[in-house]
């Protein structure tokens, strides 16, 4: 992974440090997402389904996650591009959930059934799973995906 | 059982393989895997994996004396299925290694010069060809020009005047990190167990005729071959592939997949050792292969 993704992934943190863990129940009433299509909400109804026994820190934690992630990667690109492909979009959520959610939250994987695959279904649907440059198209898809996840988490959908 | 010459083509060069063992810092499996693991309860078989990235997969034949290009090249293929399904490496599977390409490496490039001789190379000859000078595929485009047929006149041309100069460049994307000496059936069970595949170079002859899909050591064969399995039950064997199509009759390894079974055949760790005691045979690591064409997920165990 290059540092510029590194760098992103800073943000992510820095957002997630900040917004995220201190203030615990007021947190996932604050996250106010723009409800998706709702092509987009059926993509992410299983996201939904299986954070249902979440309970408001780690709802928080997800929203937070993802919907900076989508910050991130919609914001214009600066001398340096740092997302070429898709596999550094991959390596950008991977670290990001890693950092964020597995590290700083404590989640341990397959904490919640069905979790990984209703995200893997809900990226894969959305943004692909081919290896591909990152166009300002797949920027917006992948952001959008994001944001939907983030939403679908916070207790909407499903 | 289809209709098959048994054509072989390897022409042992002592000193050559010994000059190229002097330039490998750890000539040996030995000296260049001393951690790995051999686990004497435990069956691999590394066809698996091929056919996994590349299901349709059949064994072809040798039209001319290019075994060694044959015997090398499943060797590649099967390293880089097991370096993106056993090591996780983000590659994807580029296709069949095009023999014609390692064959004439090893006669031409590796030694300097036009190769006015018959047919045949030997194993150090290609072990530096996949090492410096790489590999070439089947159904790539390379500038216009893309191969899909096995053809004997590719292989005798560029057996006696190398690959042609405008293809080396791609060849050399697609390299073989290291190679070391395998010398007795331990070693190439280890190497085996750990997913590294062994080309051998020998003169061991055997029946056309399985027994239980064991082969039996029968006359000489002057040949290269490969070493895709191994297993230690009811005797412990390695599973040597050959390159003459579904070549072999008699009594089938029922475990093994079709396309393994009439084109390969267990022999036993006596000749195993006897066959790999002529030091020009050698295990695979480390493929340079294609640039992934899927991702693997997009959360990475995470969740």
């Amino acid at each position: 992974m290059s540092a510029s993704v590194r760098s992103a992934i800073g943000v992510v943190l820095g957002c997630v440090a900040v917004f995220g863990i201190p203030s615990l129940p007021p947190v996932a009433p604050g996250f106010l997402i723009d409800a998706p299509s709702d092509e987009m909400k059926l993509k992410v109804a299983d996201v939904a389904a299986a954070l249902r026994p979440a309970g408001e820190v780690d709802r928080a934690i997800w929203a937070a996650v993802w919907e900076r992630a989508a910050v991130v990667v919609a914001a214009p690109e600066g001398t340096e591009v740092i997302f070429t492909d898709t596999r550094s979009l991959r390596g950008f959520t991977i670290l990001s959930l890693d950092i964020a959610w597995r590290r700083l939250a404590g989640n341990q994987p397959g904490k919640y059934s069905g979790l990984r695959e209703a995200v893997e279904k809900a990226m894969a649907g959305v943004v692909g799973v081919e290896v591909v440059p990152v166009t300002p198209a797949l920027r917006k898809s992948y952001a959008d995906a994001c944001r939907a996840i983030a939403w679908a988490g916070i207790g909407n959908g499903g | 059982m289809a209709d098959f010459v048994p054509l072989m083509g390897y022409v042992p060069d002592r000193r050559g393989t010994d000059s190229f063992l002097r330039t490998l810092t750890r000539p040996t499996l030995a000296q260049a895997g001393p951690d790995l693991v051999l686990d004497e309860t435990r069956d691999v078989f590394l066809g698996q994996y091929l056919l996994r990235v590349a299901p349709d997969w059949k064994r072809g034949r040798q039209l001319i004396g290019s075994c060694v290009g044959w015997g090398w090249s499943l060797s590649v293929d099967m390293l880089a299925a097991c370096d993106i399904l056993l090591r996780g490496d983000t590659e994807s599977y580029g296709g069949r290694v095009l023999e014609a390409s390692v064959y004439a490496f090893s006669r031409v490039e590796v030694r300097g010069g036009r190769n006015l001789g018959g047919d045949g190379s030997y194993g150090g000859a290609a072990a530096k060809a996949v090492t410096q000078y790489g590999t070439l595929h089947y159904g790539i485009d390379y500038a216009g020009q893309t191969f899909s047929d096995n053809s004997g006149t590719r292989e005798t041309e560029w057996g006696r005047d190398g690959v042609p100069n405008a293809l080396e460049p791609f060849a050399a994307k697609h390299k073989v990190e290291s190679v070391a000496l395998v010398r007795n059936f331990e070693e190439a069970a280890r190497a085996i167990q750990n997913g590294y595949p062994v080309a051998v170079c020998s003169g061991r002859g055997f029946s056309m005729t399985l027994r239980d899909g064991y082969l039996s050591p029968m006359g000489s064969w002057a040949h290269c071959m490969m070493f895709a399995g191994v297993r230690w039950t009811p005797k412990p064997a390695l599973l040597c592939v050959n390159s003459w199509g579904d070549c072999y009759s008699g009594t089938v390894d029922p475990n093994l997949p079709p396309q393994f079974q009439r084109s390969s055949g267990w022999v036993e760790a006596s000749t195993c050792t006897a066959m790999l005691s002529g030091e020009d045979s050698f295990a695979l690591s480390g493929y340079s292969g294609f640039p992934p064409r899927v991702l693997p997920d997009w959360t990475g165990g995470i969740l």
